[in-house]
């Protein structure tokens, strides 16, 4: 699952991931089928299961801040010997999720969903969670940042 | 064979158990394991072997070693590379070199703990719990994930099999095929005709002929000017579609010609001798005939009873787990997923729902409810990007798409649009890599 991309958050290129984020109540949005986050009381693992999805795009090496600034140029195509060569490791169009406070993945999930007319990536994978859902993939990701998936793991 | 029933999963879960075996798996510290003072010292938790080192596999191993590192993980596969079939239509447009899709086992072996087996699995005996490799080694384990892709069914279309396939290269397999296709690409005449046949679905990566089409009428756009892309379809419908046609008409217009099925686009035979490609009506006689044959799931799949008349595995949606045998799950392009497509991001996915489900039932605790996901994004110019998006769920024991979520980019969009999908579409090339491979 991709998360918070500020390319996708209109108007807010090159700001604070938080910025311009209405702080109102969580709108219910275009009747999308609702993902209760805490089925079988297990919390933990359903969090777990939920913020998996967000690695798949967020475990890059980019900030917010940088991939902001490298977007506009990540795919512009380096023209060398009449070939076009895609700049696959200088920079990033979506941003890596270390560094996010819970409150600030909060309310850029929160915009993503209220969004009526956004169809970029996030705006489809938001209306997919509720209330509950959002709060506890926030509460994770703040938490385990995506560079314990890079780190040593211990041996048992 | 009958599936043995789900196992009773232990409840009372103690609520804080996995934010603390995640946060502190990633350290090297042994004091800090998230290992309980209970279990410490007691050996692992059990054994799993992967089979197959993509997205699926590679995945899958890096996850459970991540959640829980008293799992013991053996990861099989043929080779101590892969190259990624992502990104391998752009080598076709030199956007990348085959190099760039190169990747290896290093950080799963040396960061993540997971031992690493180069060898062909040759054979899965079930009841032994045991995986036999072609050199001749015998893994034992508790839950066995294989993760072994698609193979080829030669002979679909007739007179297609590995031979011609030097002839006429699928390309399907990112490696020498990818590169073969190119220089038979690079070396067609202005004027002559760039033919893919595309199979009657399910195949891997749905998009992948139509962005490969796109990217080829890119890259013979400034040398071959009066050159075309033919897709003779045994389908009637395909991914993006919209958007897909849209961008030709846009970015490549009369460039591109697509003949479905209904209009004889299927093809039903070849001749590698002569370069010629049959429909039920018609002969082609292309520059470069890029057959892309149809699939099944893999061979030792099969073997292990792990098909069913489809030729696809079929699996409990709740953890991707074998419906015909147990303790074994089966994962990305070999598994019957439908509607999820048989994508890197719809494997890298079921491969960590996958991975918490065998932890909670190693662990004797409840599993989570999965939540699917894949995204994917095609290249239809170096700045043109698209993508669709889906999120599954089980339900009724079936895979459903969750409505109200997911869904196409705009079909209207400016330029700019295009060209942060595309930027998106390389960072998501980075960030999966970096999730499966390290």
């Amino acid at each position: 699952m991709a998360l918070i991309s500020p390319l996708l958050l209109a108007g807010c290129e090159g700001q604070a991931p938080d910025a311009g984020v209405a702080n109102g109540p969580i709108a219910e949005g275009p009747a999308p089928e609702r993902l209760a986050a805490k089925r079988n009381g297990v919390s933990d693992l359903a969090a777990a299961s939920l913020a998996a999805n967000c690695y798949t795009c967020h475990l890059t090496t980019e900030t917010q801040a940088g991939a902001s600034a490298l977007a506009t140029t990540a795919a512009t195509a380096q023209r060398t010997a009449g070939a076009a060569k895609l700049e696959l490791a200088k920079g990033s169009a979506i941003p890596s999720l270390d560094g996010w406070q819970a409150d600030a993945i909060r309310r850029a999930l929160v915009r993503y969903q209220t969004e009526a007319d956004g169809q970029g990536v996030m705006h489809r994978i938001a209306r997919a969670l509720d209330t509950e859902a959002i709060g506890v993939l926030a509460e994770f990701i703040a938490t385990h940042p995506c560079a314990g998936l890079t780190a040593v793991c211990s041996e048992p | 064979m009958k599936r043995i029933p789900r196992r009773q999963f232990v409840k009372g879960l103690a609520g804080s158990a996995l934010l603390g075996t995640c946060a502190l798996a990633a350290r090297s510290d042994a004091a800090d394991s998230p290992v309980s003072a209970a279990t410490a010292g007691r050996g692992t938790l059990g054994r799993v072997v992967v089979i197959g080192g993509g997205f699926a596999g590679a995945t899958a191993a890096r996850y459970l070693r991540w959640l829980e590192p008293r799992i013991e993980v053996t990861l099989v596969t043929p080779e101590a590379e892969y190259f990624t079939c992502p990104f391998s239509n752009l080598v076709q447009a030199d956007l990348v070199s085959l190099d760039d899709l190169r990747r290896d086992y290093r950080a799963l072996t040396d960061d993540a703990g997971v031992k690493l087996v180069v060898d062909r699995a040759r054979a899965i005996d079930p009841v032994a719990h045991r995986v036999e490799t072609a050199a001749g080694r015998r893994l034992e384990y508790d839950r066995l994930l294989l993760a072994p892709g698609v193979e080829f069914i030669w002979g679909s279309p007739e007179g297609y099999d590995r031979a011609a396939s030097e002839r006429m290269p699928h390309a399907w397999s990112a490696g020498p095929q990818t590169l073969l296709l190119k220089a038979r690409l690079d070396a067609l005449e202005d004027g002559a005709t760039a033919l893919i046949s595309v199979p009657r679905a399910p195949f891997r990566c749905p998009p992948g002929p139509y962005e490969r089409a796109s990217l080829m009428a890119y890259a013979l756009a400034e040398r071959c000017p009066r050159s075309k892309v033919l897709i003779l379809d045994a389908n009637e419908r395909f991914s993006k579609q919209a958007l897909f046609e849209q961008a030709w008409a846009e970015t490549y217009p009369g460039r591109i010609e697509r003949i479905p099925a209904s209009a004889d686009g299927a093809v039903q035979r070849v001749d590698a001798a002569t370069g010629e490609v049959f429909t039920d009506f018609d002969v082609f006689r292309p520059g470069l005939a890029n057959i892309i044959p149809a699939q099944r799931a893999a061979g030792i799949a099969a073997d292990t009873g792990l098909t069913d008349d489809s030729g696809w595995c079929p699996v409990d949606p709740r953890d991707f787990a074998s419906t015909r045998i147990s303790d074994v799950h089966v994962l990305g392009d070999a598994a019957q997923a439908m509607p999820m497509p048989k994508s890197a991001s719809a494997a890298n996915s079921q491969a960590k729902q996958c991975a918490l489900a065998v932890v909670a039932a190693l662990r004797g605790e409840t599993a989570p409810e999965p939540l699917y996901h894949s995204t994917c994004y095609s290249l239809v110019g170096p700045e043109y990007g698209i993508s669709v998006t889906g999120l599954y769920r089980s339900v009724a024991g079936q895979l459903a798409a969750l409505e109200g979520a997911g869904g196409t980019s705009a079909i209207r969009a400016e330029q700019l649009v295009r060209k942060q999908e595309a930027a998106q579409d390389s960072a998501w090339y980075q960030s999966i890599c970096r999730d499966a491979f390290g």
